[in-house]
């Protein structure tokens, strides 16, 4: 039950009849009477229960975007309902405007649409729908909570999105220029077509030429089919902040822009992420639906406060295929955890796959490591630097086991790992 | 996913409980309301109506079953008008109470030559003030004995006991005051000769030796009805009623007081403000709980190490590890390899830069840092020369 703003005012008028009969009975029987009407109202409120209340599912979305989520309410009962309506849900789902105004004749039915936009990555549940019921009088209410089941995923940001379009124009680059010119090593036979002035008098493919009275040339295409498999730690190191956003999260940016391009490219993608234990994996997943299934499995991923068990994750790795084109591991380059825990089990992975390490990199850290303005600054340099200098030696022990690093900031982080990826792939190297 | 429907949440009992809780909340309101604006003889201390442990109502019972003709007044009118009714010999008995204050003393000693007898038990100083009989208390004491009576009267024998009170009274300067009961501070009764009567007045300290707790103990029901039942008529004046009378303006509403009706009206706000609290404090629905990850700051490890270097104020060091990366960058800057030593590099910095070698010497092995000024100059002299590298 719960008291209206009316009640408040018929409360406030009980002011003037003091002042009309200033006795201390008045304030008495003003206030015994307030109360009973209130009492009256309430029971004479109809009951919430006669609502049933059905939830349509909602789409996934990526953070930051909005979509909605429907509520069918329907009045079961004969007498109308007037009141309140709230569809709660986590404050991360961003449901800004969730309290509706109900007017339900008895058997109508009506579809409240809540707005969300959640800004956290996973899956946010509603909690509880309330409905208050108003009193004939309006100066009492009937409240009651119903259990509805709702959720909306929210898939990573994916903000790297915006060099999509050029890493594409890009790819379609390499595979023009590698079907006009390049015959290089790891390159695929395509077809065959007339020959064109400017071709490579080299690629004329004479046995063709023989059966048919133009000459022809054959055209290459970069490999295709290719393997690839990300790595995502979700362990401690990944629960770090740079600027505002977690490495965990700058990763997932990277992963996903180098899965799109790399499906756009015709190369497998698998997922693996982890840190004592396996926390997701994509396998066999196909071209059209990869970025929506690694960016699904993402979405359930928040770091942990664990070392990260690379021997577990090799072993997970190891399952996805014995072989693999490419190794993307997103790992913080952090020395002491690296040199204990990963140096061991890369030794073994680099002599089967090409590995490439992705690390984001903290801007802050050499912003301290140059500002040298006074003494609390030149000892925070010497530590930067000393940071600095720990991160440059375990990139080198790293590249000395054949692994290339990239140590870039968060918002650089996607397009070098998606112009490495190419590169390899203009080079035939894959 | 499929659609998904609501069930109501379990609870009938809890919302029955709320109803309760509502219901109850409203009767201590309005409960409340009445008890403050009708005062209620059955809550007045030693009142003869009051049957609780400190109301008198055994007594009152008891003098009537005698014959004697008990009226209770709890107004200053109605002690007006209760003396104009008397015929005979009669007693009044002014018992203290929260409300006995300076006019119902007053009230009192306007009408006590009317009576033959005339008590008073257990008033204040405000009220003993007032009844002019130059009478004062004592300041509260712990008494924990019973008194013993220690004078000799018509009325008391020498051996009689009451229970112990809460505080003594002391006689003025009023010489024919005769104490009895006598504690530390003064006296548990004292008698007042009477000039235009052959009988005293008489004045008990403490309102226990009427009260229905305590009437039992010692010798104080003896005394409490020697002391009222001395008369056919008595007259009870308990003050406590309210003293609202159209006829005679009471003087606490004066000129310059608060009217009356301010009390009413900030009552009554004060209900509108628990009304809106009600309102505005009844949540639509339950707070949700945001499940939350850890975060850290990933820069918070070496800002913590800059923090203890600081306090260890290891300079050497220090300088040492900036002069260390320096040379670092300077060697890629200038494509030498990492084992280059000493010389060949300060003689590669010489051509790059155009500083004398004795000044790049210093710089980079040489110095000193005695003290923190040096160090930070060091340190952007190190970052000075860094730059002159990146752009010769």
């Amino acid at each position: 039950m719960s008291i209206t703003g009316h009640t408040v005012l018929l409360l406030a008028l009980g002011v003037g009849a003091v002042l009309w009969r200033p006795d201390g009975t008045t304030v008495g029987a003003w206030t015994l009477g307030v109360v009973l009407a209130v009492i009256l109202d309430a029971v004479l409120a109809p009951s919430p229960r006669q609502l049933s209340i059905l939830r349509k599912p909602t789409d996934p979305v990526r953070i930051d975007q909005d979509t909605t989520t429907v509520l069918q309410v329907t009045n079961n009962g004969r007498r109308r309902l007037r009141g309140v309506l709230r569809d709660a849900w986590l404050p991360s789902a961003g449901a800004t405007r969730n309290r509706h105004r109900l007017a339900l004749a008895g058997g109508d039915s009506v579809s409240l649409v809540t707005p969300l936009r959640p800004t956290r990555r996973g899956d946010r549940t509603a909690d509880r729908i309330t409905v208050r019921s108003l009193g004939p009088l309006g100066l009492a209410a009937r409240q009651k909570g119903f259990d509805c089941p709702g959720t909306v995923r929210a898939l990573p940001a994916f903000p790297s999105r915006k060099h999509l379009p050029g890493m594409l124009a890009k790819l379609q680059q390499i595979e023009g220029r590698a079907a006009v010119r390049t015959r290089g090593q790891g390159t695929e036979f395509d077809s065959l077509r007339d020959y064109v002035e400017g071709d490579d008098v080299r690629s004329i493919d004479w046995r063709a030429t023989a059966r048919r009275r133009t000459v022809v040339v054959r055209t290459w295409r970069p490999e295709r089919d290719r393997r690839i498999l990300l790595v995502l730690d979700t362990s401690r190191l990944s629960a770090g902040r740079v600027g505002d956003v977690p490495r965990l999260d700058s990763a997932m940016d990277a992963a996903l822009l180098l899965t799109a391009i790399a499906a756009k490219a015709g190369d497998h993608i698998g997922f693996v992420a982890g840190d004592r234990t396996v926390r997701a994996t994509v396998a066999k997943a196909s071209r059209t639906d990869v970025l929506a299934r690694v960016s699904a499995a993402m979405s359930q991923l928040d770091p942990t406060l664990v070392e990260a068990n690379w021997r577990e994750l090799a072993a997970a790795i190891t399952a996805q295929g014995r072989k693999q084109s490419l190794l993307v591991l997103l790992t913080p380059l952090e020395p002491a955890a690296v040199s204990e825990t990963l140096l061991p089990v890369l030794a073994n992975l680099a002599a089967r796959h090409r590995i490439v390490i992705a690390s984001v990199a903290d801007p802050e850290l050499s912003a301290m490591a140059d500002a040298r303005d006074d003494i609390v600054a030149v000892y925070s340099a010497a530590a930067a630097e000393v940071a600095l200098d720990a991160r440059r030696r375990t990139a080198n022990a790293l590249r000395q086991l054949g692994v290339a690093v990239l140590d870039e900031p968060a918002d650089a982080l996607p397009v070098a790992l998606a112009d490495y990826y190419l590169a390899l792939k203009s080079r035939g190297q894959l | 996913m499929s659609v998904t429907t609501a069930t109501a949440t379990p609870g009938v009992a809890r919302s029955l409980r709320g109803l309760v809780v509502w219901l109850g909340l409203a009767a201590v309101l309005v409960g409340l309301s009445i008890a403050v604006l009708w005062p209620n003889e059955a809550d007045i201390t030693s009142d003869p109506q009051n049957g609780g442990a400190t109301g008198a109502r055994a007594v009152a019972q008891v003098l009537r079953q005698q014959g004697v003709t008990v009226t209770v007044v709890h107004t200053r009118a109605g002690l007006a008008a209760a003396t104009a009714k008397v015929v005979g010999d009669a007693t009044v008995v002014m018992t203290g109470s929260e409300f006995a204050d300076y006019e119902a003393g007053q009230a009192l000693h306007d009408v006590h030559q009317r009576y033959r007898h005339v008590v008073l038990i257990g008033l204040s100083a405000d009220a003993l003030e007032g009844t002019r009989f130059g009478v004062y208390p004592s300041s509260p004491v712990t008494q924990k004995q019973a008194l013993v009576a220690a004078c000799q009267t018509k009325l008391i024998g020498q051996t009689l006991r009451i229970s112990n009170v809460s505080r003594f009274l002391v006689p003025g300067i009023n010489g024919n005051a005769q104490g009895c009961f006598p504690g530390n501070q003064g006296y548990g009764l004292i008698v007042l000769p009477r000039a235009e009567s052959p009988e005293e007045i008489a004045l008990l300290a403490g309102g226990g030796i009427i009260q229905n707790g305590s009437i039992t103990e010692n010798d104080n029901a003896t005394l409490a009805l020697r002391l009222l039942g001395r008369d056919p008529s008595l007259v009870w004046y308990s003050p406590g009623g309210s003293e609202a009378d159209p006829s005679s303006p009471t003087p606490s509403e004066g000129p310059g007081l608060v009217p009356g009706w301010v009390s009413q009206v900030a009552l009554m706000l004060g209900v509108v403000v628990v009304g809106a609290m009600l309102w505005r404090g009844r949540r639509l629905g339950r707070l949700v709980i945001e499940p939350l990850p850890v975060v850290i700051k990933a820069i918070e490890t070496t800002q913590s190490r800059a923090r203890m270097y600081h306090r260890t104020a290891d300079r050497a060091r220090t300088l040492a590890i900036l002069r260390m990366a320096t040379r670092r960058r300077v060697l890629d800057r200038l494509a030498l390899p990492s084992g280059t030593d000493q010389f060949e590099l300060t003689a590669a910095l010489v051509r790059a830069t155009g500083r004398p070698p004795a000044q790049i010497d210093w710089l980079l092995f040489a110095a000193l840092t005695p003290d923190d000024p040096t160090l930070v100059t060091l340190a952007n002299e190190l970052v000075a020369l860094e730059q002159e590298v990146r752009r010769p």
